[in-house]
């Protein structure tokens, strides 16, 4: 940064004695765009937090199959439904007395003799011995590196831990919302990208270019954003035939979103390159004979780069409740793919969900996620903006 | 005015062109056709259909023909004689099956869009008035909640409560007893009684929303010089709220139809296969599931065309309210 | 040059603040200032001075993040003489204040008046709420009152909106708005600043007449000090939150004791004479007023700063007489220290 560069007692004359401002304005003078953005930014502390939250979702992604205690296909029909334990350092009524050492308690079942239907309770004699870095089913990291080793997971791999509780298919529910934040979160993202391609470009020509082709363009825009989305998007989804691959149905539901997503960033884009178009750094770079794409994409968008993410990060919300709902309506990914909407298709029948409200968790995990790309999308549009307040 | 309501108005018919190409494209995208699942219907029965039946078919049903032709004779169907097709699933017209729910659907949209302003506005208003109170803290903090909760996710929530604690869950619009009954106060207060829930899933976005924007550009207004100016000439704060600043704040409001409507219209679809309401919602997920496509398009159209109405009346009211849109200086 | 005893508003020791993400920003920091009746008082400064701050604090204007921190302002109406800061927000006084004995236009004529409601409709609402007029009479009020200041087709413009107005003709409306309950002090904060050069001229032209005519106080802020040499009676030249030096409007033309109204003045261009050669400038830029230089905050950018004095003390005010004042060092050993 040019804090380096500069020595700070530059300006002969400029700094004149007795005018002392502290450092943190020396800096200030001094500091790059991307550097003042950020200053800004961490005063904001809800968006901090959630920038840190999101920061550890997105490792928890990448890592998926080391933080998952168990693999996506894994299905224990022994415990179906089976509620939520608790993990406990310490174990005071065991056999042996206080023992030390993480642990949960097994399950005990008992049949309902009218509706055959089976519960599970904790049951404090059978202790289920958990570690960490435990053995367990194989997996390939990133695709490449096979390792057997999971962040957290039942010394026996055969013994059931189920921290969150099972699904009714007798999956382990933490292990799915694993899985599941990768495919929803993902949908959010890389949806987004493909919405802003799309936005940027017919964006950037619109307000750069302006005249004709911004006419042509706003109306584009007009016509699509009067278009009710979301009624589209389910007739879309349902036109896909039923019988395709979860990765294509992944990446088309992805698309149709997107398709529909990118006309509010064009509109953000086209505003930003309309302002700036007169700015005389713009015209300079063109004096200079750059070519136009150069202009739009080497020196106006950078100088909006932070808006452009805060926008982003705020579009992805729309993006992620979208596939939510559609997956939980069934028309979005089905299973076996596994996302927060598909995982919610559980929580959807009254008889199940009175018993079982740890099926909702899924959605405690799509409210936390939203709210985060919101505040932090939030803390940089603010922070983006310094002269606003 | 009148070039704006002519403008508003050439955009709303290039909308619905745009509508019903989408939603044609979204109808002859499944492979097959009516004729094709027909011929499989009477397959399944036994009875195979010649290839003349199926060619007659096709002609009856304008199925003949390249995809623009289909597309034309589809259109003027509708727009000649109200014709939307038919329904595989129902195996009737799909104005049959449409109709008898699309009054609900529009009343209960109504109901919740009238709901959804009257609470948004005042807590709007009383968050940007009394901005950084513990109340706009309050409102602030729902409101984020209330838009990063899908709507379903609010409804399974309120299913688990009232099963936990009623032991049941209220579904449809009324009770057994009343459900046949003549239009009376007693049923008008067990509809409002069935009403609440589905209010509250399918309005909570909305309101959040609605309260959301009505915040913001309400700071905005009471930060312009005018409301400086206003004070400095002795207007009483009451009034120069109410005079000011509200009546710019309320144009962006009155624009926000066009989106809170359809939000509400799919709020009805979830709402709908939960609650088991007599709308529009679980018609089109049903007839989605079974790539019912006539049934389904047409549903997607009749909401689309509810939608671009409800838009023209926004910008009919916007144009009534401001005078620059009226006298011509902004679009 | 006779003064009359007694001021009609007399401002002293205010201080106003604004709250920033860095911390306090002391905008105003100990002005005092008389206005007297029927008198005109420019106060100029670089922008960023606190000129409009110290305008706005009077009629208790300042925006949220703001807010006075001490001082009075005192008002010497009709009636008993009281203290604007000291009021109850709610105080029928303060009411009666604000636009009944003091009108106030402002930078932005177009903004500063509501988009979507006629200029009538506003200047209507204005009357009734100082004079009691009824609707009839009020309106037939507003268009005398647009004719007076010089609105052509008072009769048609009473029903237009400020958008289908030019700014000069807004800014004319707003002045009818001001004066429209006979104020005894008109404060005018930049009103030319974002009108063009002619329009500028007519609208002086128009405050002049109009206090002749009213026989008001004017305060007027400006950075302008072409616009100071037409209109002023008494000049107050404020820096960082103070005025620095303050005099009769021939006397600072022509003896110019502050070395900042010595910078202001020879950056003025003067026909004929600055044919041919640079203009100086002041050189350096207003400092941050989170960063207040020490001692004397000019110092910095002064050409007669003295090093170890300027730097570490605050200047003295010296005062001259005859309502003559300057805040430095140089006139230490003359006139009476204040």
């Amino acid at each position: 940064m040019s804090l380096k560069t500069v020595p700070l007692n530059d300006g002969e004359g400029l700094e004149p004695t007795g005018m002392t401002p502290s450092p943190s304005e020396l800096q200030r003078t001094r500091a790059s765009q991307r550097k003042l953005v950020w200053w800004a930014f961490k005063k904001h502390r809800l968006a901090l937090v959630s920038a840190w939250l999101l920061a550890a979702m997105l490792i928890v992604i990448a890592l998926c199959e080391f933080v998952a205690p168990f693999g996506d296909r894994h299905r224990d029909s022994e415990y179906t439904t089976a509620p939520p334990q608790v993990l406990k350092l310490w174990d005071t009524d065991g056999p042996d007395g206080f023992r030390f050492g993480l642990h949960v308690d097994g399950y005990t079942s008992t049949q309902d003799p009218r509706s055959l239907r089976i519960t599970y309770e904790p049951n404090p004699e059978d202790r289920v011995d958990v570690g960490l870095f435990v053995k367990g089913e194989e997996y390939e990291l990133f695709g490449l590196i096979p390792m057997d080793r999971h962040l957290i997971g039942p010394k026996d791999s055969g013994d059931p831990m189920y921290l969150f509780g099972t699904t009714t298919d007798g999956q382990d529910l933490l292990s799915q919302l694993v899985y599941a934040t990768r495919v929803s979160a993902s949908v959010g993202i890389i949806g987004v990208m493909l919405a802003f391609l799309l936005g940027i470009v017919l964006g950037a020509v619109s307000g750069y270019f302006g005249g004709w082709i911004d006419n042509v363009v706003q109306r584009i825009i007009e016509l699509i954003m009067a278009v009710p989305s979301i009624p589209l998007w389910l007739g879309l989804a349902a036109a896909l035939p039923a019988q395709m691959g979860p990765v294509a149905r992944y990446f088309i539901i992805t698309t149709i979103l997107a398709l529909v997503a990118w006309t509010g960033l064009a509109r953000e884009v086209r505003g930003r390159f309309l302002a700036l178009r007169s700015e005389e750094f713009v015209t300079s770079a063109r004096l200079d004979g750059s070519s136009h794409a150069r202009v739009m994409f080497r020196h106006m968008l950078p100088s909006f780069s932070s808006h452009i993410i805060a926008a982003l990060s705020l579009s992805i919300p729309g993006m992620i409740l979208a596939e939510t709902a559609l997956s939980w309506l069934g028309m979005g990914l089905r299973p076996p793919a596994v996302s927060w909407g598909v995982q919610l298709q559980d929580a959807s029948k009254w008889s199940v969900l009175s018993g079982a409200p740890w099926l909702l968790i899924p959605g405690a995990c799509v409210v936390l996620v939203v709210l985060a790309f919101n505040f932090v999308g939030d803390g940089l549009r603010d922070a983006a903006d310094p002269y606003k307040h | 005015m009148v070039r704006y309501l002519g403008r508003r108005t050439l955009y709303m018919a290039a909308t619905l062109l745009a509508i019903s190409l989408m939603v044609f494209v979204i109808i002859s995208l499944p492979p097959g056709d009516y004729v094709t699942a027909l011929q499989a219907k009477y397959n399944v029965m036994g009875q195979g259909l010649t290839e003349a039946d199926v060619a007659n078919l096709r002609m009856r049903y304008g199925l003949d023909g390249n995809l623009l032709q289909q597309y034309w004779h589809w259109i003027t169907q509708i727009v000649l004689h109200g014709d939307l097709g038919m329904s595989f699933e129902h195996s009737k017209p799909v104005e049959e099956v449409i109709a008898p729910r699309l009054g609900w659907t529009i009343a209960v949209s109504l109901i919740t869009l009238l709901v959804t302003w009257a609470l948004a506005f005042p807590i709007g208003v009383y968050s940007a008035v009394k901005q950084h109170s513990a109340g706009d803290y309050a409102v602030t903090t729902v409101g984020f909640l209330g838009l990063a909760t899908p709507n379903f996710l609010i409804a399974l929530v309120f299913i688990y409560f009232s099963v936990t604690w009623f032991g049941s869950v209220p579904s449809g619009l009324c009770s057994p007893e009343w459900c046949d009954a003549a239009w009376n106060l007693g049923k008008l207060l067990d509809l409002l009684g069935h009403l609440w829930i589905p209010m509250i899933v399918i309005g909570t976005g909305g309101v959040a929303g609605l309260v959301r924007i009505i915040r913001n550009n309400l700071l905005d207004e009471l930060r312009r010089p005018y409301v400086t100016a206003a004070r400095a000439r002795g207007v009483p704060e009451g009034a120069l709220l109410r005079r000011y600043p509200l009546r710019v704040a309320l144009n962006p409001f009155v624009s926000t139809i066009g989106w809170v409507l359809p939000l509400l219209l799919v709020g009805d679809i979830v709402v709908g296969q939960i609650l088991s309401l007599p709308t529009l919602g679980p018609i089109l997920l049903g007839s989605l599931k079974s790539q019912d496509m006539y049934l389904a398009g047409s549903v997607i159209m009749v909401l689309s065309v509810v939608t671009v109405i409800g838009t023209l009346i926004s910008d009919l009211l916007l144009g009534w309210l401001d005078p620059r849109i009226r006298l011509g200086h902004q679009r | 040059m006779e003064q009359p005893s007694r001021p009609l508003l007399e401002i002293s020791g205010l201080h106003t603040g604004f709250d920033t993400f860095d911390g306090r920003v002391r905008a105003v920091d100990g002005v005092d200032l008389e206005v007297h009746a029927g008198k005109t008082l420019c106060v100029v400064g670089e922008s960023g001075c606190g000129k409009s701050v110290t305008a706005r604090s009077i009629l208790r204007l300042v925006e949220d993040s703001g807010s006075i921190d001490a001082g009075t302002i005192t008002w010497h109406g009709d009636g008993a003489p009281f203290d604007i800061l000291s009021l109850d927000p709610r105080d029928k006084r303060l009411q009666r204040l604000r636009g009944g004995d003091i009108g106030m236009i402002f930078q932005e004529p177009a903004a500063s008046l509501l988009q979507l409601r006629t200029i009538g409709a506003q200047l209507i609402e204005t009357l009734r709420i100082h004079t009691g007029l009824d609707k009839r009479a009020a309106r037939a009020r507003a268009v005398e009152l647009l004719d007076s200041v010089g609105i052509p087709d008072p009769q048609r413009r009473i029903d237009a909106y400020p958008f289908q107005l030019s700014g000069g003709m807004c800014q004319r409306a707003m002045i009818a708005i001001a004066l429209c309950a006979n104020p005894s002090l008109l404060i005018a904060d930049e009103p030319t600043t974002a009108l063009d050069v002619t329009t500028q001229a007519r609208i002086l032209d128009l405050i002049r007449s109009l206090q002749a005519e009213h026989r008001m106080a004017v305060m007027f802020i400006t950075h302008d000090l072409g616009v100071v040499a037409e209109l002023a009676d008494e000049v107050a030249v404020m820096y960082l939150g103070r005025v620095v030096e303050r005099a009769p409007v021939d006397e600072i033309f022509a003896d110019p004791k502050h070395p900042y109204t010595k910078a202001l003045l020879a950056s003025v261009p003067v026909l004929g004479r600055d044919r041919r050669r640079d203009l100086p400038t002041i050189p350096g830029a207003v400092p941050n007023p989170l960063h207040r230089p020490s001692g004397c905050s000019f110092h910095p950018r002064c050409a007669e700063a003295i090093a170890g004095k300027c730097d570490v003390d605050a200047p003295p005010e010296v005062n001259f007489g005859g309502g003559r004042t300057a805040e430095c060092v140089l006139y230490e050993t003359e006139g009476a220290k204040a």
